[in-house]
């Protein structure tokens, strides 16, 4: 009889724990999927919301009049909150606070396939621990038709090779000799795949200022402090912050925009981005719409 | 005595342990099915984010400017049973890749992309990873299966004449231009459904490369 009812309790542990298992798994995959299904809703949601915060942007910017440090219109119908934005990235939100959006004026950055090398020397150096000579010489290879600087040629790259011409994606920088994924993150804010037409210290972020104008950062603080409320058009009013100039040429505009902007766009859930575009608008009209996109990217 | 169980009692206990670990899991997977099959025909929910990506990986189309016997031209190559482009939003990389889409099978016919990292790439690289099928290497992802029939056309502006047009075949190398919407027809269980995905990226502003002395032009 005792050995009878040893069997019988093993059976019933054995068939509990069968039950239990096989109930803790199922439920563990149900709440997996409605997770899932959750996160996508609110992804959904999110592209939607930023889906039609650009078109708002979009419209925005071509109704609206443009200084050299930001746009703004006298609708009376809020388009984007206060119907104002800087050109230089200072992002704004809308009342709920769910979305973001930022303006960067193509000016303000360096353009990677005419980079001006000294102030990319600059930036690299003051913000990376790359070697600035060899991999703007390694770029200068990369981007351009003869192989005349002292940096990495054709032969040094074995899974791919130098394009000999302008850069096609901004990632690609990560291709060329001399760049790792470290300094990429420290400067990518800084640098842009899209055409520039020369420089704008109206819309030039922190450390471009400083690695274009030679200014320390109390300076490029300071100044752009003074650039809130003021609009730089000349040389004689960057002389109160810095001794660089900035010469005037035929070829390249200074101190205002150049009409190409990157805008991005970020959806928030619960505080955190879950949608970002990424846009490289150029407001030129081209064979069939008023406006040029150059780049669209979505994560 | 104390003795232990006898040679029967334990296999009788193995046994009926073992037929309802059997019941137990087919319980379960025929459970699992059933859930799947509410998710996948009811609410939908891997058709939605396959919708999702797709529009992401369209949307985010690039004009990968290559030289061609046309001359400089964004890549992009279409045809109604295969496409191919450079997208900036990828599933499977971190970097932008070429994504390629085949409609595959004999009776029954998948519409799979295929993605692969595109580097510096120049037109005799892109074009071998489909003519040597060598895209069959690399992640892929079914987007419909068990299909009659699946046919792609594209909807672009046409630089000589002015006008957009719909097109079975598009060769934006030639057209200068991406095109701006892509439909995906497919015929399954005797319905016939459209799906049109747009691109966004509309520029011409690198056909400039065409007129610049010296650009370099691949052997």
């Amino acid at each position: 009889m005792k050995n009878s009812k040893g069997s019988a309790t093993i059976l019933v542990l054995l068939l509990s724990a069968v039950i239990i298992t096989i109930g803790i798994g199922f439920d563990w995959i149900v709440k997996e999927h409605m997770k899932a299904s959750y996160d996508l809703a609110v992804k959904n949601s999110a592209m939607l919301k930023a889906y039609s915060w650009f078109n708002r942007l979009l419209y925005f910017s071509l109704i609206a009049n443009e200084t050299n440090a930001y746009m703004y219109t006298n609708s009376p119908i809020d388009i984007i909150p206060k119907n104002k934005i800087r050109l230089d990235g200072t992002p704004v939100y809308n009342s709920k606070k769910d979305i973001e959006i930022s303006i960067q004026d193509t000016n303000g950055l360096i353009s990677l396939n005419t980079p001006n090398y000294q102030a990319f020397y600059n930036l690299l150096a003051q913000n990376t621990d790359i070697e600035p000579t060899f991999f703007l010489a390694s770029l200068g290879n990369w981007i351009s038709i003869n192989q005349n600087y002292t940096g990495a040629t054709d032969s040094y790259y074995k899974n791919y090779k130098p394009r000999h011409y302008p850069m096609q994606y901004k990632k690609e920088i990560l291709l060329v000799a001399g760049m790792n994924k470290k300094a990429y993150d420290a400067i990518k804010d800084y640098i842009t795949i899209l055409p520039n037409t020369g420089f704008n210290p109206n819309t030039a972020p922190l450390k471009i200022l400083m690695a274009r104008l030679n200014m320390s950062k109390d300076q490029a603080e300071s100044f752009m402090a003074y650039r809130e409320n003021n609009i730089i058009y000349s040389n004689e009013q960057l002389q109160n912050f810095t001794n660089q100039k900035l010469f005037p040429s035929i070829l390249r505009a200074y101190f205002m925009p150049s009409n190409v902007f990157r805008i991005v766009i970020k959806a928030f859930h619960d505080k955190k981005v879950v949608y970002t575009l990424k846009i490289g608008l150029d407001k030129k009209p081209n064979y069939s719409f008023p406006f040029s996109i150059l780049s669209w990217q979505e994560k | 005595m104390k003795r232990g169980y006898t040679l029967i009692e334990t296999i009788i206990a193995i046994a009926i342990f073992a037929m309802i670990v059997y019941l137990g899991t087919m319980a379960l997977s025929q459970g699992l099915r059933q859930y799947k099959h509410i998710l996948s025909s009811g609410i939908g929910f891997w058709r939605y984010a396959k919708y999702v990506w797709i529009t992401k990986n369209i949307g985010s189309m690039v004009d990968y400017y290559i030289y061609s016997p046309y001359g400089f031209g964004p890549y992009f190559i279409g045809h109604d049973n295969f496409m191919s482009y450079i997208t900036l939003s990828p599933i499977a990389n971190d970097i932008p890749s070429q994504a390629i889409w085949v409609v595959e099978g004999k009776q029954k016919y998948s519409l799979v992309y295929y993605e692969i990292p595109v580097y510096s790439k120049l037109l005799k690289a892109l074009q071998e990873e489909y003519e040597t099928e060598n895209y069959k290497h690399y992640p892929h992802f079914i987007i419909l299966k068990n299909c009659d029939s699946i046919t792609l056309m594209y909807y672009g502006y046409n630089l000589n004449t002015h006008k957009y047009n719909w097109y079975k075949n598009y060769n934006a190398l030639k057209q200068k231009i991406l095109p701006t919407l892509i439909k995906i027809s497919y015929t399954k269980n005797q319905k016939t459904n459209e799906l049109f995905f747009g691109v966004n990226n509309n520029s011409t502003y690198k056909s400039n490369y065409n007129f610049i002395p010296g650009m370099p032009h691949e052997e």
